[in-house]
């Protein structure tokens, strides 16, 4: 096996990682919606930091771009979007329903965490010490973001959900391929507001319409 | 004119239809433009078709936008569908009762959808290609909730929801594909530099980003087990936007996957082909079996789009030539029949005001034409001779049976005769017989605008004629887009 050296910011990555595997815990976790966009803000910011180490670590202004990219849109414009297109859904202080229990859900999260280092294994096989921190811990945050939309039953709470999916590739993507052209990163980030745009706006329509986000209660539409 | 050409042209005209629609406060106005637009884009596409045929692909701008033979198919029915579709759409919006604000926001939508679904297979770029694709769900989301009722809201939610969370997963597959690509040095990530590349690309690395995009596009185009969206969606969608949604799922999704399996298949130890083949069967079966079950025509049609695009998956996975010209010879024939099965349905939920099938008996006693057209288009999309699909399922059936892999000729057979026999059985259910007890609302006009008509008359001209005769280019076309999924260089 080749041995890769150190770096000193490596001890730094390594604690991101760590803590950006957190948020997607708390993404289960949070209890109310302004609490699920502060996890994902918190998490996007974590992002930002891991890439702003990574640039250092391999001199690359490219990577300064993404940060910024990431700054500008997942930071700043998206939790400023979300509060101005659902501001009632947003600012109520009532508790969020799971399907499954905090508990039971946080356990079913480690055991997708597990899963992400399984399949990634392979892929990990003989790479640099930076790669084996962050490629299992994007996959593991996919997966739980994943598991998120599925146990949530309101429309912002899923909405962020979707939003943490993007974060967890782009968190395995950054360290394997550090070079991804910057339009990629342009897009992505596009797509994102575009995301948030339109599902906020259906989202608003739905709460004006039937007086509540809780997606999940609408089952008007069974095939019976 | 350069050979480039078309290919600006086909975006500038619904960019052009979209200004106007933008612009203009009068619906018709804008509708016209839609048409008309979108009639400029599929002289354009077969202008392109014409001119792959002597140079196998043709490039605006290298590495970002161009487009290859098969891109050049499936141009060619995006933009026949669009046209139809917007021309349908003007018609039955004439009868809808939303007002001229919801209007005016429809086309807006459908010129945007429009846009990115011609992108598709026009963009080089893969993360451009996929931005694309995502486009298209969010364009159109407030087409499929439309009708503004809380159902509409519910299904479009669903439906955005799914299918970003696929495109999402999709996201991180094409990550892992840019990761495969760079460990071998190069950073052109379009097909053409894929396909370059291809021979040096690590398998475990690009193994696991097919299965990503295969799931996360899969969600999108309603695979199964990925199809929850799918009935709700379709049900409350307007039938133009079915048509659409169809031409995307069946089309240009399967463009994209067959590409990269194509690419995958150049790397030793590819498991793309078994992935497609699962899915693919998963879907044609699953989707025949949907067919009986469900209760409501529009839906019929909905799952009849999933089961052809695992035909289509499952032939493009049997590897062989003939089998992937069969794949493209079937988004093709499904391509240009589906509209017309969409529209006739349309025209007969003008007419009767109901989407459930135990409601709609002795259509023929009731609209002689309506229900010929209805009888006739549903027998073509249920794969009857002598229309277009029935060709192109006989020639997935005979090149899959000649594949290494018989079997697969024979499951699909199978779900192929499931899905014809159900098919025809509520067919014959809804034409045929006594009509049940009439109501005041069926009673009303069963007068058809007269756009509509020209809608199911254009679009069932390629479903006869396909059944009987494929133009020179397009043959063309199929047989060098079946050699480069192949893996030899155009």
């Amino acid at each position: 096996m080749i041995s890769h050296p150190h770096h000193w910011l490596d001890q730094f990555i390594w604690l991101t990682s760590g803590l950006f595997l957190l948020c997607s815990f708390g993404l289960i976790a949070a209890a109310q919606v302004l609490g699920c966009l502060r996890v994902y803000v918190m998490q996007s910011a974590l992002l930002t930091i891991s890439v702003l180490l990574l640039a250092a670590r391999y001199a690359s202004t490219d990577l300064l771009a993404v940060a910024g990219i990431d700054i500008a849109a997942k930071i700043i414009l998206i939790p400023w979007l979300l509060r101005r297109t659902a501001r009632r859904a947003m600012i109520q202080r009532r508790e969020l329903q799971l399907i499954i229990s905090v508990p039971m859900s946080l356990l079913i999260a480690l055991a997708l965490t597990i899963l992400a280092y399984y399949i990634t294994a392979p892929l990990c096989h003989g790479q640099p010490q930076v790669i084996r921190a962050e490629l299992p811990i994007g996959f593991a945050a996919v997966f739980i973001a994943i598991y998120t939309i599925t146990i949530r039953r309101e429309a912002l709470p899923q909405m962020l959900g979707l939003l943490a999916i993007e974060n967890g590739a782009f968190f395995a993507s950054i360290v394997v391929a550090p070079t991804f052209p910057l339009i990629g990163e342009v897009a992505a980030a596009f797509d994102v507001l575009m995301v948030v745009l339109t599902l906020g706006v259906l989202s608003r329509r739905i709460h004006h319409i039937s007086g509540s986000t809780e997606v999940g209660l609408l089952a008007e539409l069974q095939e019976d | 004119m350069p050979m480039s050409m078309p290919i600006w042209i086909i975006w500038l005209a619904p960019l052009l239809a979209l200004g106007v629609a933008a612009v203009s406060h009068n619906v018709r106005v804008s509708g016209t433009a839609a048409c008309a637009g979108a009639l400029i884009s599929f002289a354009m596409a077969g202008v392109l078709v014409f001119h792959v045929c002597h140079a196998s692909a043709i490039t605006a701008i290298p590495h970002w936008v161009g487009v290859n033979a098969f891109g050049s198919v499936v141009v060619l029915i995006e933009t026949f569908g669009g046209f139809t579709a917007a021309l349908f759409a003007m018609g039955a919006l004439s009868r809808h009762s939303s007002d001229a604000h919801a209007q005016r926001q429809f086309w807006i939508w459908f010129n945007l959808f429009l846009l990115a679904l011609f992108a598709i297979p026009l963009l080089q770029e893969i993360a451009l290609v996929w931005l694309a694709l995502t486009l298209t769900t969010l364009f159109s989301v407030f087409l499929v909730s439309f009708d503004g009722d809380p159902a509409a809201f519910e299904a479009g939610w669903k439906y955005a929801l799914m299918t970003t969370l696929g495109a999402a997963v999709a996201v991180l597959g094409i990550l892992m594909l840019y990761w495969a690509l760079a460990t071998t040095g190069s950073t052109d990530f379009s097909w053409s530099g894929l396909i370059a590349a291809a021979p040096r690309l690590p398998p475990t690395i690009l193994n696991l980003a097919f299965l990503l995009i295969l799931i996360g596009f899969g969600a999108k185009a309603a695979l199964i087990p990925f199809h929850a969206w799918l009935p709700d969606a379709y049900s409350r969608a307007p039938f133009p936007i079915c048509a659409m949604l169809s031409i995307l799922e069946s089309a240009a999704i399967p463009y994209v996957l067959l590409q990269l399996a194509g690419i995958a298949n150049l790397t030793p130890h590819s498991t793309a082909n078994d992935w497609m083949l699962l899915f693919g069967l998963v879907s044609a079966g699953g989707a025949a079996l949907l067919i009986i079950q469900t209760h409501e025509y529009k839906r019929l049609f909905a799952y009849s789009t999933i089961e052809n695009a695992g035909i289509i998956l499952t032939a493009g996975a049997a590897a062989t030539l003939h089998a992937r010209e069969a794949a493209i010879w079937q988004i093709l024939a499904h391509g240009v029949t589906k509209p017309l099965i969409f529209f006739a349905a349309g025209t007969i939920f003008l007419l009767t005001q109901r989407l459930r099938l135990a409601d709609i008996r002795g259509l023929l006693s009731r609209t002689r034409w309506g229900g010929a057209t209805f009888m006739a288009a549903g027998l073509a999309i249920a794969g009857a001779p002598p229309f277009a699909i029935f060709l192109s399922e006989l020639a997935v059936l005979k090149s899959t049976i000649e594949s290494p892999r018989p079997w697969i000729g024979a499951v699909l057979a199978l779900f192929m005769i499931i899905s014809f026999c159900a098919i025809t059985y509520h067919l014959f259910r809804m034409v045929l017989g006594e009509p049940a007890a009439v109501d005041a609302r069926a009673q009303r006009a069963l007068t058809l605008p007269k756009l509509c008509t020209a809608a199911i008359i254009i679009a069932a001209i390629p479903v006869i004629v396909l059944g009987w005769y494929i133009p020179g280019p397009i043959i063309h076309g199929i047989h060098t887009a079946g050699q480069m999924l192949g893996g030899s260089m155009p």
